[in-house]
């Protein structure tokens, strides 16, 4: 990996080719049964595979793609786990199926996801607002947004910090419509929803 | 057992990273700080990707579908900080979109033979040597340069607050005020040479960093792999002789000088036999001049000189006593 996290580019193309696609993906995952990591571990293992790859210039379908990557994960834990039940290898095969439709409902579903992310955003407390959209709509870079907001660099960094953490805990969370406010509040939330995960017994 | 961090708790520390990577390049202590980080979860590299592209700008077509984020409001800034952000009124009506035409790269190429001086627009400049295709990509944080194939010196204006880095294939260049070559030839590896100043060369998918000096050259192999070497004074106004349109040989075999004046001419040079190819020469040619070189060096090493393939074939002489 590139010094300072991904580039650019892969980073531009997640955003356009594969984030669209997310959602479909994490509701196949939590369709289905898990036995070792839930669907937000599997993402995420998907995504470090995906910002890895030396080249995605010759990936034309960024969906199947993504969710072939997902399904060697699985694959790869079912073999390690050296068990293997009929359900798994079931929702394995069906998999390829799920990734080969996209459907009206999926567009309709990616938008509903834009939408989504525009309010979570609205939602931000003003000044994290007004950081964050200067930053993801209009392309400023930090220093810029700081020196227009007359605050210091820290300070943008860590409304730029909380806006992405809502967006990925929207995203991550099905984002059935209730949108947490306060960073603490979506951590406290979190860790009861770990708890309760655990106490199911994963 | 231990309790697994969970992937919302990576999340959070994901997104803090991805805040900080956005704002400036880090200092060595932080690089080390996020290898680290990455280094004791898979996830994490994944939570980090993802987190960075939640920052990517929304396309124009997405902003159509988001009419509540295409204009900042403005009840939220402060007049004067609209007034002084040289944002027009008119820009902010056009709802935004003018922000989404994000300059294309400019594109430079040169044919086989020609050399080109490229003057940028930052002050800096940049000489393609023979069949190099770059592409320019400046904005307003970065000066950004992409050495698709060829080789080419870059002769770095300082600007602090903007690097200017050299990407070729899976390797990252950066410099600040510097003279320094890249070549990306097939079937050679991946070449950074510094003339002055200094160069932070890694390749795309490690976090392995080398630091290039002066009078030092890195290159990646195929397997990725990072080496450097110093180099004698005087080797680098060799290397880079192809600036003036010459190539310059030290006890470099025939089969390898050939190898070289193919980068720069049609014109094919031959061998009859596998001596006369690891003849070795010294000298300073015109790299188009390929019937020069092959006079002079059949003079100098007493080969005999044959037309072929709208070539030369290249022979040891038969003593005929």
């Amino acid at each position: 990996m590139a010094m300072g996290g991904i580039g650019k580019e892969r980073a531009l193309w997640l955003a356009r080719q594969i984030m669209p696609h997310e959602p479909a993906l994490r509701a196949w995952l939590r369709r289905r049964s898990t036995p070792f990591s839930d669907a937000d571990d599997i993402i995420q293992e998907a995504y470090a595979r995906l910002a890895t790859l030396d080249s995605v210039d010759h990936i034309l379908e960024p969906r199947a793609y993504l969710f072939r990557t997902a399904n060697s994960i699985i694959a790869q834990e079912i073999r390690r786990a050296r068990i293997v039940s009929i359900e798994s290898m079931a929702d394995l095969s069906q998999l390829v199926v799920e990734a080969n439709t996209p459907s009206p409902e999926h567009l309709a579903a990616a938008r509903e996801e834009l939408n989504r992310v525009a309010e979570v955003i609205d939602a931000l407390p003003a000044k994290c607002r007004t950081a964050f959209v200067l930053r993801k709509v209009h392309g400023l870079p930090q220093r810029e947004i700081a020196q227009r907001m007359g605050v210091s660099e820290g300070t943008v960094e860590k409304h730029i910090s909380r806006g992405i953490q809502q967006l990925m805990a929207i995203f991550a969370r099905g984002g059935n419509g209730r949108v947490p406010t306060s960073i603490e509040q979506h951590s406290t939330e979190q860790q009861t929803h770990d708890k309760a995960r655990k106490q199911r017994g994963h | 057992m231990t309790r697994r961090e969970s992937s919302a708790d990576i999340d959070i520390a994901a997104a803090d990273w991805a805040a900080r990577l956005d704002r400036s390049m880090l200092t060595s202590a932080e690089q080390g700080d996020l290898n680290v980080w990455l280094a004791a979860d898979s996830r994490r590299l994944g939570a980090l990707a993802r987190a960075q592209a939640m920052l990517v700008p929304l396309d124009a077509q997405a902003q159509d579908a988001a009419p509540l984020l295409a204009v900042p409001q403005p009840a939220r800034f402060s007049r004067r900080a609209l007034l002084g952000s040289g944002l027009s009124t008119a820009a902010m009506a056009a709802g935004g979109a003018w922000l989404f035409l994000r300059a294309a790269p400019e594109r430079f190429t040169t044919r086989k033979g020609e050399v080109r001086l490229v003057p940028l627009a930052d002050g800096s400049s940049m000489t393609l040597n023979t069949a190099s295709h770059v592409e320019v990509l400046f904005d307003a944080h970065r000066r950004h340069v992409r050495l698709i194939d060829g080789e080419a010196l870059f002769e770095v204006a300082r600007e602090r607050q903007r690097p200017f880095t050299v990407k070729a294939g899976d390797m990252q260049a950066e410099a600040l005020g510097t003279v320094f070559s890249v070549a990306n030839i097939p079937s050679r590896p991946l070449t950074v040479t510094v003339k002055q100043g200094r160069v932070a060369m890694r390749h795309a998918r490690s976090t392995a960093t080398l630091a290039l000096a002066a009078n030092m050259q890195g290159t990646i192999d195929a397997q990725g792999q990072l080496a450097s070497t110093d180099l004698a004074p005087g080797t680098i106004d060799r290397d880079i002789a192809w600036r003036e349109g010459k190539i310059i040989f030290s006890g470099e075999t025939l089969r390898s000088a050939a190898a070289e004046f193919a980068r720069y001419s049609d014109v094919p040079i031959a061998f009859a036999d596998a001596f006369t190819g690891n003849r070795t020469i010294s000298g300073y040619y015109s790299a188009t001049d390929v019937s020069g070189f092959v006079e002079a060096v059949s003079l100098s090493l007493g080969l005999r000189v044959a037309p072929r393939d709208g070539g030369y074939v290249l022979s040891a002489q038969t003593v005929i006593s």
